[in-house]
């Protein structure tokens, strides 16, 4: 159990979320999705007509099992198709087009399409609310300096989140992702000294560590107000994240979120992301703001304490474009709530171990298909098969290799072979914006499949551990 | 009637916005760290929609 200040004894608010027993939290979601049908089926033509083609209407559903039961699970592909019929937003946008405030994409990297969303007024605060409050969680409070490393704007939610999330926090946010290089963080942040808190990615974590270790600069001693690392997006091995800890001096949280949850669905409780003890921390699902199932995929039904199971998501206070019962294709570790040690009623995840049912790889905070390299080498007539490699270099960074074998019949010389490793580097870059380093390599040392294609390695969970220092 | 006949007027959208920074000022006094920010957001925009007015010649009181 904790104690001293927690987040739920400072906020009275959070206090009173925290002092729910699970059966008044339940009824609690119960009553927002009784609310949610009856107003998707009056103005959300997209669900209207697929509650009706499932023969299901909002009266009908009476308890948390008749939803997880009666309503069906949406998928990209229905988003998709949704909006190749109805261009741009869909029919399940489900407000006027007026009221779009701020429209959001997806990465587009799945080589499937981009889903599309529409946020109003309301969204958009709400937008803000779902970063501000995994980070009062984890210790932001107002008045608090915070460094954002995450590149802002753009067309990605979380481009948008964090500016918001900051302003509403009442803190001072110093936006430097994307615009500045490493070094220049660092400067920033020795130019103003006092900081507080870090959003950034797993990865960017690890760089701008390094970043720190090159500069021979030990954070513990020159931020020693520092009260929270917060990060997202990649996994990451706990060796990695206990050294963090013991390099910043402070806790590292972590948060899952996404575009169809328009910000963070859970977080981690003061436990952090590493336990007293060294055991993955539980990030606890905001679940009186949206209500997420951990379910097998190919059953249904939901997990057992400690499986994984994939997450399906439903939102309970967006207006535009929201989710209900979407199959996320996350997977993760089902936590219950009574397992975490901190008291408090709401179920969650296993942290650090967030992975995908697809192929997909986050990679520099990039979500990275291998369909969209695929489809970008074997654009080229002369590439016969490759093999990509993910890794962490002896300086810290994530690196990409794809190694490309030729077909008998290609040029033999050396300068065509550069430019045809030029030409796919850009390639690629355009299909995953991610820079990748190509080269040619003999037939021979690559793999042959006879099944299923697996092409990719992600070896940083290993790169992490093998290069950590004290 | 028409919607110029509905919609309030500048010394109707002033003096409502004078009820909001009051309700606001009510507001700041949340201590709540999840809250405080947020409410203090509220009234920062409610001043500066305010100020717009002033700018465009509704003083307060309401009269144009």
């Amino acid at each position: 159990m904790i104690t001293g200040e927690t987040f739920s004894s400072a906020s009275p608010h959070l206090g009173r979320l925290a002092a729910m027993n699970r059966a008044s939290l339940e009824a609690l979601q119960l009553r927002r999705i009784q609310a949610l049908l009856e107003r998707l089926y009056a103005r959300n033509p997209f669900y209207r007509d697929r509650m009706d083609a499932a023969g299901v209407r909002p009266e009908h559903i009476r308890s948390l099992e008749d939803f997880r039961k009666r309503i069906p699970v949406a998928t990209k592909q229905d988003f998709l198709a949704d909006q190749e019929a109805h261009p741009p937003f869909g029919r399940r946008l489900g407000v006027p087009r007026e009221d779009v405030a701020l429209v959001t994409l997806t990465g587009g990297t799945s080589g499937q399409g981009q889903e599309v969303y529409g946020r109003t007024q309301r969204d958009v605060h709400m937008l803000g609310y779902l970063h501000q409050l995994p980070w009062t969680m984890a210790g932001l409070r107002p008045g608090d300096v915070a460094f954002n490393c995450v590149p802002a704007g753009g067309m990605t939610t979380g481009g948008w989140g964090p500016g918001e999330g900051f302003r509403i926090a009442g803190a001072t946010a110093f936006h430097v992702g994307g615009s500045l290089a490493t070094d220049a963080k660092i400067d920033m942040m020795l130019r103003f000294r006092e900081a507080h808190f870090i959003y950034a990615s797993t990865n960017y974590h690890h760089t701008l560590a390094e970043g720190f270790r090159r500069r021979g600069i030990r954070p513990a001693e020159g931020f020693p107000m520092m009260r929270t690392l917060f990060t997202a997006a990649e996994g990451y091995p706990i060796e990695w994240a206990q050294e963090l800890e013991a390099f910043w001096g402070c806790r590292l949280h972590e948060g899952y979120g996404s575009t169809q949850g328009v910000g963070f669905i859970a977080s981690t409780c003061e436990c952090g992301a590493v336990r007293q003890g060294g055991s993955r921390g539980c990030m606890h699902f905001l679940e009186w703001e949206n209500y997420a199932e951990v379910i097998d995929p190919d059953t249904g039904e939901p997990v057992g304490p400690g499986e994984e199971g994939e997450i399906v998501l439903t939102n309970l206070g967006v207006e535009a474009s929201p989710v209900l019962r979407f199959a996320t294709r996350d997977r993760a570790r089902f936590i219950p709530h009574h397992a975490c040690g901190c008291g408090r009623p709401w179920n969650g995840i296993e942290a650090g171990g967030i992975a995908r049912y697809d192929d997909m790889m986050k990679i520099r905070g990039n979500n990275v298909w291998p369909l969209s390299v695929d489809n970008a080498v074997f654009s080229h007539a002369h590439v016969e098969e490759y093999a990509g490699r993910v890794f962490v270099d002896h300086a810290g960074r994530t690196e990409v290799e794809v190694r490309l074998a030729l077909k008998n019949d290609a040029p033999a010389d050396e300068a065509w072979r550069e430019d045809l490793c030029r030409t796919l580097t850009e390639r690629i870059k355009a299909a995953t914006n991610v820079l990748m380093n190509v080269r040619v390599i003999p037939r021979e040392d690559l793999p042959s499949f006879s099944y299923k294609a697996r092409r990719w390695t992600d070896e940083r969970r290993e790169g992490m551990r093998t290069e950590r220092r004290t | 009637m028409t919607q110029a006949e509905t919609q309030p007027n500048p010394a109707q959208q002033r003096a409502a916005l004078e009820d909001m920074r009051r309700a606001a000022a009510v507001l700041a006094r949340v201590q709540d760290p999840l809250l405080r920010g947020q409410y203090a957001h509220l009234a920062g925009r409610i001043e500066a929609l305010i100020e717009i007015l002033d700018a465009g010649g509704v003083p307060a009181g309401g009269q144009p």
